[in-house]
């Protein structure tokens, strides 16, 4: 085994180390702890708090890759002219797998032929089998990967009662790993009044409603994890790949678009935008005139041209990159930084209205009065009163990066296509709609998948923004 | 002795309180209002005065309801009334007045569009055109001048004063027979205030209607109210006649607020202190809801709640005191020894005020202005052409000795600020100089203009916006010794933010707290540590108190001074408020339009005003004492955008001569520190 670390996995897990680092910050600092405590006195933020790090794990899980070895095949070794000394080097897998892959690996190797509903023992479409008298019949051929255990003739019925046997273990199993999250909790908690304070909802932070929005999440999870052991929960594709598989591998696509975007993005928003609605003079000037020339590029035509060049230059210099996964790292890389030049321009607007505003406020004369340089003031004052924009544009944003790679895989410049992501997922099912009968459940389940995630990640902004906002605030605790 | 026309009887109202139960904002308070009478109820904010306007015309916000009691508008019950009956009885019956002109008119309809609005609701306005002529007769009736153009117009193209007028021709409309006026001069100007007040006196005898007047500035109270409703934590303290209140009120809170008026006579022992707040609503109370914070205390304040005992009609008070025999039957028998007291002081003060100002300052000034001109270019259309200039200063001279307070007076629009502004740097001046202890502010280069900062500050009005509200205490107040440099090890600068919180009377625990946790006093407080963090030699204090309850203002004047005394300060104290003039400063010098039109030593200025505005500015100024003729100066400031010719107050003097319209005066001497800026005073040789 080979480990492979591509670009977009290394600036991932940067961003988890800065993540970690600025939390032991914050817990060593009484103040900076205050506002995040408030964030977790939010019932909702709490509620979101293991959905997101849900996906967050399956995220991170997929961004450790390597290259499995291969086997060398028996007697190659041993030909008669090689020397018998010297072991042959390793030869790796030209496939790039993740550790996500290895936890699914039933999922990944359980491909069938082509479409099938979710939870379906059957093909969606009927085949031409040949039995073995020589007739030839058209039925729904049987899955080779579900429902396997079942007696011969498959009933509904059956199949009913096997899901109800499944599931129900399943969700056991989930309802048992939730009894332990709890009672660890109980154990961290237990100077609060432990169990029965998490039940009354007293602790300072609102476990209670992180531990039920985990209860359904370890549940659901239970239950689809017992079912897809046997069957293709959500469907499989039109190569027959499972789609409940596809659908995670897209949580890293997601996940990587909309957190590396913002780090191109934020930096050049902050700095445009306040710079220029605090300098003014020619900095504003200079500033307005890029992002209005920027926004009257139509960004799709922009974004098009530049993918398409970056493709020309990775389809020139193929010798630089020793597998596929890395040539499609490299492209979603690249996605990143475009998305990220081409949507700074909104959120440096705010900014910039919003440092005019602030740099009238009697404060920051005040700061100009003690003599803090300009920098000093756009740092201290500036940007942290107009950081509430930026959380919100970024929450909202971090939705529309998602969705603006599936419009940009639907044209064909967005991701590599040998890369799974929602975006692709969405674009299959404009073809898979318009056939008859419809297969539905890819778009479905891109759909429950993003929808889940963005809702959370919505959620949890907007706690985080209340909490940070000492109005609001404020009013909070006197209400 | 007529009936009352508004009798409140027991009014309660409460408000809710989180998942608690509902806390009464206002705790059972009556009062009649009899026809063509004022009164004027008053206290700290938070007392729940506007809670009281608000719950009589039934326009409480949706959290507040007024639970028991009955408020009774010629026998009949408003708070049984459905709210369609309601409808009928607000602005026919009884009008309100609100406090911000500015967001009280909606921005989008003319003022004839909104007057006739409330004339089409309630009354039968006939044709368009008699509706419009009756909008134009109100307009009139409350002095807009060119009322049939002005129908016209959108609230934006008025001024402040304008609009004030406005919004009491709409509450007038319908001849109500009471008005309700909640703070309705404190966002004007004192020259504009008094034309309100005298318009509101005016329609008063006019058509005998019923003013409940809603304040804090208890010098509006003196010249408007015929009687007076002291008000706190909810409930009435102290009803009096003005006369029997101005003359001796009984209550240790009225008292203290009284004491509280900044005076030239309190200058040497500072302003009366009402320690501790407001109490928030929802304080639970065993006895009297001043015991904590009234010095007089007896023992029984804490276990019983007093009655209001006495004639309401002329002077009762809710205080175990008077129950003694302190008499509530002989106001003229004065209780309060603060009076007494601040009679015999005076004399020595003033004495010692007189030998301070006849030491000639054998050093040089601190701060020299030369000519000081700012201009703000207006820049219009494509390439942004200067078209004109703002002439916010035009032409100020001052010096400020070391040590002295010179406070700089004028209404809003004059420049003041502008003036503070450019001292600090933070305005470019176009013209003039601006000498700091022989330095040209002009010829200072970058480090030299980062050192000057240490030794000039500033503290301004709103305490709620010139602190950063995501700062700590630690953070606002280290900002300067960061940028300045001071201190080496962040521990160094912790001892000194404590010290500094130590000096301006906050605990040291307020270092981790954020600004939006203090009061507006404490908030000023801490503006003020930040300004000495970097121990400057001159403070410009821009309207540091305005923001403020009376009480709050003594506190932060009284705090002023100390420091002063302390340190050694200088200040420019830039004001309207002329009763905190005569008690901080030494000097004054009056600004209109961008000049200075009179200056000198503040007891010569403030008792023998010789410049014709001064006159009119300080006749505007409500006083506690009685006064005889009043100037109410006609018209607004006019725009410094184009400034009259000659004498820029001519168009509004009352003793204009045609001379004036031609020639700027200069400055004239007319005692050893006494100048004014006007023709008239010059002696008849120069002419």
């Amino acid at each position: 085994m080979k480990i492979v670390l591509l670009w977009s996995d290394g600036l991932l897990w940067g961003l988890v180390l800065v993540g970690l680092l600025l939390v032991t910050q914050v817990r060593r600092h009484e103040h900076l702890a205050v506002p995040w405590r408030r964030v977790g006195q939010s019932r909702v933020a709490m509620a979101c708090l293991p959905v997101l790090l849900f996906f967050v794990c399956v995220g991170l899980l997929d961004s450790m890759h390597f290259r499995p070895q291969l086997e060398r095949a028996p007697g190659a070794a041993a030909s008669p002219g090689t020397a018998v000394a010297a072991p042959a080097a390793p030869v790796y897998s030209v496939e790039v797998l993740s550790a996500l892959d290895q936890v699914l690996k039933t999922l990944r190797a359980s491909r069938e032929r082509t479409y099938s509903a979710p939870l379906a023992t059957h093909a969606y479409v009927k085949e031409s089998i040949d039995r073995p008298d020589g007739t030839t019949v058209r039925e729904f051929p049987r899955l080779a990967h579900a429902g396997m255990g079942l007696a011969a003739p498959v009933t509904p019925a059956s199949v009913a009662a096997d899901l109800l046997e499944r599931g129900a273990i399943g969700a056991l199993a989930g309802g048992g790993g939730w009894m332990l999250v709890m009672l660890l909790l109980a154990w961290v908690v237990r100077g609060e009044g432990g169990l029965l304070a998490i039940v009354r909802d007293t602790t300072s932070l609102r476990w209670r409603a992180a531990l039920a929005a985990l209860l359904v999440l370890l549940v659901v999870t239970g239950v689809l994890g017992a079912w897809a052991l046997e069957y293709h929960v959500l469907g499989t594709d039109k190569v027959g790949q499972d789609v409940l598989y596809l659908a995670l591998k897209s949580v890293r696509t997601a996940l990587v678009i909309g957190t590396l975007t913002t780090v191109v993005m934020l930096p050049l928003a902050l700095a445009l935008g306040i710079a220029a609605g605090y300098l003014q003079g020619w900095v504003d000037d200079a500033v307005q005139f890029v992002y209005t020339t920027l926004n009257s590029i139509p960004s799709v035509l922009l974004i098009a041209a530049a993918v398409l060049l970056m493709q020309v230059f990775i389809d020139g210099h193929a010798d630089l990159f020793q597998t596929t996964a890395e040539r499609a790292d490299l492209r979603l890389l690249f996605l990143c930084v475009i998305l990220g030049l081409t949507s700074w321009t909104g959120l440096a607007r705010l900014l910039r209205a919003e440092a005019l505003k602030l740099r009238e406020l009697e404060y920051v004369q005040a700061a100009r009065a003690l003599g803090v340089s300009s920098l000093g003031i756009m740092a201290g004052h500036v940007a942290r009163n107009a950081m509430h924009l930026a959380i919100i544009t970024l929450a909202m944003e971090f939705s529309g990066l998602v969705l603006a790679e599936a419009v940009l895989s639907y044209i064909g410049v967005g991701v590599d296509p040998s890369m799974i992501s929602f975006g692709s997922m969405i674009n299959a099912a404009r073809l898979e709609l318009s056939r008859e009968p419809a297969v539905w459940w890819s778009l479905a389940a891109a759909f429950s998948f993003m929808f889940v995630l963005v809702l959370a990640a919505n959620l949890l902004a907007d706690a985080v923004r209340d909490a940070f906002d000492p109005r609001v605030a404020g009013l909070r605790g006197a209400r | 002795m007529s009936s009352p026309l508004l009798r409140v009887e027991g009014l309660v109202t409460t408000v809710e309180n989180g998942s608690g139960p509902r806390v009464p904002v206002i705790d059972g308070v009556s009062f009649d209002v009899r026809r063509g009478e004022t009164l004027a109820l008053v206290g700290e904010s938070g007392c729940g005065k506007s809670m009281t306007a608000l719950s009589l015309v039934r326009l409480l916000p949706d959290a507040a309801q007024a639970v028991a009691g009955r408020v009774l508008l010629e026998g009949v019950d408003l708070l049984g009334l459905p709210e369609a009956a309601m409808r009928d009885v607000r602005g026919r019956r009884m009008a309100m007045i609100f406090q911000e002109p500015g967001t009280s008119l909606n921005p989008v309809l003319t003022l004839g569009e909104q007057i006739g609005e409330v004339l089409r609701r309630h009354a039968d306005p006939g044709s368009r055109a008699t509706e419009r002529s009756r909008v134009i007769e109100l307009l009139q009736s409350v002095g807009i001048a060119e009322p049939a153009q002005r129908v016209d117009e959108y609230p934006f193209q008025l001024s402040g004063g304008m609009r004030q007028r406005a919004m009491i021709a709409m509450a007038l409309a319908l001849e109500p027979d009471v008005l309700i006026a909640d703070e309705p001069t404190t966002a004007l100007d004192v020259t504009i205030q008094a034309q309100v007040l005298e318009l509101l006196r005016d329609l008063q005898r006019r058509r005998g209607t019923a003013i409940v007047l809603i304040t804090h500035d208890l010098g509006v109270v003196a010249s408007m109210a015929d009687r007076i409703g002291v008000m706190y934590a909810g409930q009435l303290v102290e009803v009096a006649t003005r006369k029997a209140f101005l003359s001796g009120a009984l209550h240790p809170y009225s008292r203290k607020l009284l004491a509280a008026i900044p005076a030239f006579a309190r200058r040497a022992d500072g302003l009366a202190v009402i320690r501790g707040q407001v109490p928030a609503p929802g304080t639970v109370w065993s006895g009297c809801r001043f015991a904590d914070r009234c010095e007089e205390v007896l023992s029984s304040c804490r276990d019983a709640l007093p009655t209001l005992i006495g004639d309401a009609e002329r002077h009762a008070v809710r205080c175990f005191r008077a129950v003694l025999g302190e008499g509530v039957d002989l106001p003229a028998a004065d209780p309060t020894l603060m009076l007494r007291e601040g009679e015999v002081r005076r004399d020595a003060i003033v004495a010692e005020a007189l030998h301070a100002a006849a030491q000639p300052d054998a050093r040089k000034p601190l701060l020299v202005l030369e000519g000081l001109r700012v201009h703000f270019p207006i820049r219009r259309g494509l390439l942004r052409r200067t078209v004109g200039h703002v002439r916010a200063v035009d032409g100020v001279s001052l010096e400020i000795g070391r040590g002295q307070t010179l406070a700089l007076v004028g209404e809003s629009g004059c420049g003041k600020t502008t003036v503070g502004k450019a001292i600090l740097g933070l305005t470019a001046a176009t013209a003039g100089r601006v000498c700091f202890d022989g330095e040209d502010l002009a010829q200072l280069g970058r480090s030299a203009l980062r050192r000057y900062r240490r030794r000039v500050q500033i503290v301004f009005q709103d305490p709620f916006g010139s602190l950063d509200p995501r700062m700590q205490v630690s953070e606002l107040v280290k900002e300067g010794l960061r940028a300045q440099s001071i201190g080496i090890s962040e521990a160094e600068r912790d001892a000194r933010v404590r010290r500094l919180l130590d000096q301006v009377g906050l605990p040291a625990s307020a270092m981790r707290r954020y600004p939006h946790e203090f009061s507006g006093g404490q908030r000023q407080r801490l503006a003020i540590a930040r300004a000495l963090a970097v121990e400057p030699d001159l403070i410009v204090c821009d309207e540091p108190t305005s923001a403020l309850d009376v009480s709050v203002q003594a506190q932060v004047l009284n705090l002023l001074r100390e420091l002063q005394r302390a340190l050694g300060l200088s200040y420019l104290f830039i004001t309207h408020n002329l009763a905190a003039v005569e008690f901080i400063a030494d000097r004054v010098a009056v600004m209109y339009l961008g000049r200075i039109v009179e200056e000198g030593a503040v007891q010569a200025v403030l008792r023998d005003p010789r410049h014709p505005y001064t006159q009119a500015l300080l006749s505007a100024v409500p006083g506690v004492g009685e006064q005889s003729d009043r100037i109410v100066l006609a018209g607004e400031i006019p725009s410094p955008v184009n400034p009259p010719s000659g004498c820029s107050f001519h168009p509004r003097c009352p003793k204009a001569q045609p001379a004036c319209r031609e020639q700027v005066p200069n400055a004239i001497r007319l005692a050893d520190d006494h100048y004014a800026a006007c023709q008239l005073l010059a002696p008849r040789s120069a002419l």
